[in-house]
């Protein structure tokens, strides 16, 4: 390339990685004091999919995805944009494909099949959407952005953060330059760095997810966008519509060039046609053909599209009815039957069909948990609860007065509530393990967990005995928990100083119907009433 | 793909080896065992002439009984001298606000800041070991704030597993005979406690030798069996130089962490001595309680660590 003027394949490539950069900066400023200009939910609150989605399964107006309306106007009049420019994960796709250059096959460019698993991108568009009717959530497994988010926030920045943090320890351990160092230290770890290094359970998990579809760039380039991605169909649909078309003026030489260099493989007809709906506006079209014909514009003409494969009726009949299928899939659940569904989930979680129905399993607010207390359910909850977010309190407690992953939800199945409400939620219910707690089993005085409850009258309280410590002669006082006060932020388990498991544990709310009644006594004071059509069948569901 | 040349291969191999490198000298650095006490050597107690009163201060301003504690004692001109490394380590455990009387006033944190500053202090490191998630408590406690504005360095200790905390000996240590204490007091050459007084349930009052518990790492839960004894070791092994006790605003019950407003008392004074036995003494009557009623006031009396009968306190009281 020695043209002096920046091609439009140039400054998409400057975008994307742009919006790249920004994305992955957001991952990293999904942390205390979730205080940046931008919020760090803004990418995963841009995908029409989970709007749509996220909307069904609610039955309620999320008024957070208005800048999914904003992509949806943007892809009705300039067409998949979005896919081209925008996202990250098909930018991080793009990124890959350039390392499996090499274990790709040369493209066929005279032949104009479309491959068979073409259509599986609509079936999943039209499965997901069909099952989140009946209040599946399981569209995030899918979406690109929240595979994104995922990849980076949960499965990757860990080790990143590891390998930096260990290379700042052993410098300020070598104590060489210790201001410079100490400088150095307390400044990335108010900006990149975790203040605490987290780790999320089994988050090789996401990592596979990813190398998956990663590798598939050995067969295509943009095979997850060309053949799988939910979002992309929903885009391809919408922008079947679209202004700007790529237009090739008279002088077409026929030379295959571009049809061969199209990604996405959405050129047609000897260079001469486009897919509707295919084309992602990458402009390498323009930058390869040799006459300089290839051009876009803004049109009607429809002689220059082409109708790429679709799904067929009965195709369309299948994905309705595995749709239908995934909701017996989902609520058929043995863990219900036990009860085990109780988890102890974010702040502000009253209902847990709502919550199924709303969360997207991003991982935005297992990501900005002050404590790292927040972390993914993997299959103790059945499937229908993979990967929603659970406190484990001896891995982090709930910060009394943190409301970090309400701010970060993108879909608001984890309530944005404001100090004081917050600190009302009830999350769960304390008891103790008298076998192992150290003044039950051991007749010794221990109050770590009286003495760190952050509610202002102890839900913890320590009770005279008549005896006295075994070893320093005081009178031994025993512990016990006042049930109608605690708030199950799981503090006492945290640094409960048995070794191993806590003697002090977080168990399920003990009485729900007082959370229940606390969440819609914060959410009227603090204002905030979900819009919508929500009917009050949201506990007659199956299960 | 380019082709790799001698010159790029030697070009970005050696790039690549400096990295790996870097790296692992870091990862080496701390990887290996540290050896219990080692060659890390506490700050000895620094030679001073301050009197030997026990200050008590009262007035309606935190700052100025603080400075006229300061100064019944002679000034802290008499303890720090020109290129001194103080820390100054107040109670910032809690995410509470100073109303409510679960951390250091801040304040009071600041005018001995000050005054360290200007008696030639090179250093102030205000620091402590919080519960509560350190971000939200240096801010919430506003100490974090008044510090650096008077002109301290703050630093955050995170967590239990910092790597600031070394494994340190303590020689008198009777249970304990080393602990991981914060690297700072290596280097430190004066320290200065300033903790709150405030109800706690196991130890009844914590006071400023339980304040010292911000110093050490690991899990300190495993003390409170044997909390008196693990104090006596602690405050045995730090040479604490002075200590200033905010009794601004106590918090009389459900304590260490407090929360609401009834149970904040304003007692609205400032306890200073360069004994920090007799600080804590005193500090109990406060709340009606005797110094020798608290584990471990008895417990470092008795190792001889400061007078606890106030008898033989000689207490100065000042009314700004």
């Amino acid at each position: 390339m020695s043209s002096k003027r920046p091609t439009l394949r140039s400054t998409r490539r400057t975008i994307q990685t742009v919006f790249l950069a920004l994305f992955l900066y957001l991952v990293l400023r999904t942390a205390e004091p979730l205080d940046f200009r931008v919020p760090v939910n803004i990418f995963l609150r841009s995908s029409p999919f989970l709007a749509i989605t996220a909307i069904l399964s609610t039955r309620a107006v999320i008024t957070l995805f208005v800048p999914a309306l904003a992509v949806a106007v943007l892809t009705v009049a300039f067409g998949r944009v979005f896919c081209g420019w925008i996202c990250p994960f098909g930018t991080t796709v793009d990124i890959c494909d350039r390392f499996l250059a090499r274990s790709r096959r040369e493209k066929d460019a005279t032949t104009d099949i479309q491959p068979r698993y073409h259509p599986i991108k609509y079936a999943l568009l039209i499965g997901l959407v069909v099952s989140a009717v009946f209040g599946v959530g399981f569209a995030g497994w899918f979406d690109p952005i929240c595979i994104a988010t995922r990849t980076y926030g949960i499965a990757l920045y860990p080790y990143a953060n590891f390998a930096l943090e260990k290379a700042l320890d052993g410098s300020v351990r070598a104590n060489l330059f210790p201001g410079f160092v100490s400088w150095l230290d307390q400044a990335a770890h108010q900006s990149v760095l975790s203040f605490k290094q987290p780790v999320y359970r089994a988050h090789v998990l996401f990592l596979l997810v990813f190398v998956g579809i990663a590798l598939l760039g050995s067969v295509e380039r943009r095979f997850w966008c060309r053949h799988l991605c939910p979002l992309g169909a929903l885009l391809d649909v919408l922008s079947r519509i679209a202004l700007l078309r790529r237009r090739v003026r008279d002088g077409c030489t026929n030379c295959l060039r571009c049809q061969r260099a199209c990604k996405m493989s959405a050129i047609t007809g000897k260079g001469e046609k486009t897919f509707r709906g295919e084309c992602i506006e990458c402009f390498t079209c323009n930058a390869v053909c040799p006459e300089g014909v290839s051009t876009f514009a803004f049109s009607k003409d429809k002689k220059q599209g082409a109708r790429s494969a679709c799904l067929t009726r009965r195709g369309f009949v299948w994905a309705m009815l595995g749709g239908l299928v995934a909701v017996p899939v989902s609520r058929v659940n043995f863990s219900r039957n036990q009860g085990l569904l109780r988890f102890i989930r974010p702040p502000g979680v009253a209902d847990e069909e709502e919550f199924l129905a709303a969360c997207i399993r991003c991982g935005e607010c297992v990501k900005v948990c002050i404590t790292a207390g927040l972390q993914p359910v993997l299959l103790e909850g059945g499937i229908e609860a993979l990967w929603t977010p659970k406190l484990v309190p001896r891995v982090g407690y709930c910060e009394y007065s943190c409301t970090l992953c309400g701010r970060a939800c993108p879909t608001g199945a984890i309530p944005n509530l404001s100090r004081d409400v917050k600190q009302d939620m009830v999350l769960g219910t304390a008891f103790f393990d008298r076998s192992r707690c150290i003044p039950w089993a051991e007749n010794r005085n221990c109050a770590v967990c009286e003495e760190v409850c952050p509610t202002p009258t102890k839900s913890i309280v320590l009770r005279e005995t008549g005896l006295n410590d075994e070893v320093t002669g005081k009178p031994l006082r025993r512990p016990y928990v006042r049930q109608d006060v605690c708030i199950g932020c799981g503090l006492c388990e945290n640094k409960c100083p048995l070794p191993g498991q806590a003697a002090v544990i977080v168990g399920a709310v003990r009485y729900p119907d007082e959370g229940r009644k606390r969440l819609l006594r914060g959410r009227a004071r603090s204002g905030q009433r979900r819009l919508g059509w929500r009917r009050g069948a949201g506990r007659g569901r199956m299960g | 793909m380019r082709k790799v040349t001698r010159r790029r291969f030697l070009a970005e191999g050696s790039l690549v080896c400096a990295g790996g490198a870097a790296f692992a000298l870091g990862v080496c650095s701390q990887c290996g065992t540290p050896k219990p006490g080692g060659e890390l050597k506490l700050k000895p107690p620094k030679q001073n002439s301050l009197t030997r009163d026990t200050v008590v201060a009262r007035g309606s301003n935190p700052s100025e009984i603080t400075e006229a504690a300061i100064a019944a004692l002679g000034g802290l001109e008499k303890l720090v001298t020109s290129g001194d490394i103080v820390i100054v380590k107040p109670n910032i455990a809690w995410d509470r606000t100073p109303e409510q009387a679960a951390n250091t006033n801040p304040e009071v944190v600041a005018a001995i800041v000050k005054l360290a500053l200007k008696a030639g202090a090179g250093e102030v490191h205000v620091f402590d070991h919080a519960i509560n998630d350190a971000r939200l408590t240096y801010k919430s406690s506003g100490i974090a704030e008044a510090a650096r504005r008077a002109g301290a360095k703050v630093g955050y200790v995170r967590g239990k597993d910092d790597p600031r905390f070394r494994d340190m000996s303590i020689p008198n240590g009777v249970i304990m005979p080393h602990w991981g204490l914060h690297d700072m007091l290596t280097r430190a050459t004066v320290l200065i406690n300033v903790p709150i007084a405030k109800h706690h349930n196991l130890t009844r009052l914590s006071l400023g030798l339980k304040n010292l518990m911000g110093l050490a790492g690991g899990d300190r839960g495993t003390w409170h069996p044997d909390i008196a004894k693990r104090l006596a070791d602690l405050s045995s092994a730090v040479n604490v130089d002075l200590t200033v006790m905010d009794a601004f605003r106590i918090l009389v019950d459900h304590g260490p962490t407090g929360g609401s407003l009834d149970d904040v008392k304003e007692t609205r004074q400032v306890i200073a001595s360069v004994d920090p036995v007799a600080v804590d003494s005193y500090a109990a009557t406060l709340f009606g309680i005797k110094g020798n009623e608290i584990g471990y006031i008895q417990e470092a009396y008795e190792r001889g660590l400061g007078e606890m009968e106030l008898s033989k306190v000689n207490l100065k009281e000042v009314t700004v």
